[in-house]
């Protein structure tokens, strides 16, 4: 199967999913699997989330095979991570993204979109840690879809 | 003997046919499972349910589109 390089890896955050991907009805969720799955670089870790933020989601499903079932459903759209743990362990959610997308920018290719809504921008924005980085970019709304829409474009060209 | 574990997988549907088609080692529930997976189009997405034991079971296989997606996610 053929495979894309990205240019950038997307960092999904809470705000993002619950306000963006769950509104829109789950559409950009299938983009973001055909980018995950045709990642030549980091195939089925392409996109991924703090699993903290990503245990949120799913923690308010009772059943056991409905938890299971929407666990995979997102893990084929955005992978989980949880390391460095010094890092996972920061409570402050802007904080915590903004340092998972530095160092995931430390390896090729050197460069991560964190995905959010239009409201949590400025705190991205304003963040002491985001000031002066040059490897990641924040991305909200119809620019950050744009941005999906772009790379899922590339999956089918490819 | 030990336990046996089910769990779901997502996948690309040619992910799910190299399997099939490269080890003689998967069972499946019935018929319809494997007719499923070997005619769902190699770039369509299935939510593929998989039995470990003494061997690999798959015992069903759905299609992932919005409908499921919002059954399951929303």
């Amino acid at each position: 199967m053929p495979k894309c390089a990205f240019t950038e890896r997307l960092l999904i955050d809470s705000s993002f999913y619950e306000q963006l991907i769950k509104k829109a009805g789950f559409g950009l969720l299938t983009k973001l699997m055909y980018i995950n799955a045709k990642s030549k670089d980091y195939p089925r870790e392409h996109n991924v989330m703090s699993e903290k933020c990503f245990n949120d989601i799913v923690s308010n499903e009772k059943k056991q095979i409905e938890k299971e079932q929407a666990v995979s459903l997102l893990k084929a759209s955005f992978r989980p991570i949880n390391e460095p743990a010094s890092i996972e362990a920061i409570d402050n959610e802007f904080e915590r993204n903004i340092k998972f997308a530095i160092e995931l920018a430390s390896k090729s290719p050197f460069r991560t979109i964190i995905l959010t809504s239009q409201e949590n921008l400025d705190k991205y924005a304003k963040n002491p840690h985001y000031m002066g980085v040059k490897s990641i970019v924040v991305k909200a709304n119809q620019d950050a879809i744009q941005t999906i829409e772009s790379m899922y474009k590339e999956t089918i060209l490819t | 003997m030990g336990a046996e574990t089910i769990f779901v997988d997502v996948d690309l549907a040619r992910n799910f046919k190299a399997l099939i088609s490269r080890t003689d080692n998967v069972t499946f529930k019935d018929d319809s499972v494997k007719n499923k997976i070997l005619n769902t189009a190699d770039d369509d997405f299935l939510m593929v349910t998989k039995k470990i034991g003494s061997t690999l079971t798959l015992l069903s296989a759905i299609k992932v589109d919005d409908a499921l997606l919002k059954r399951i996610l929303g």
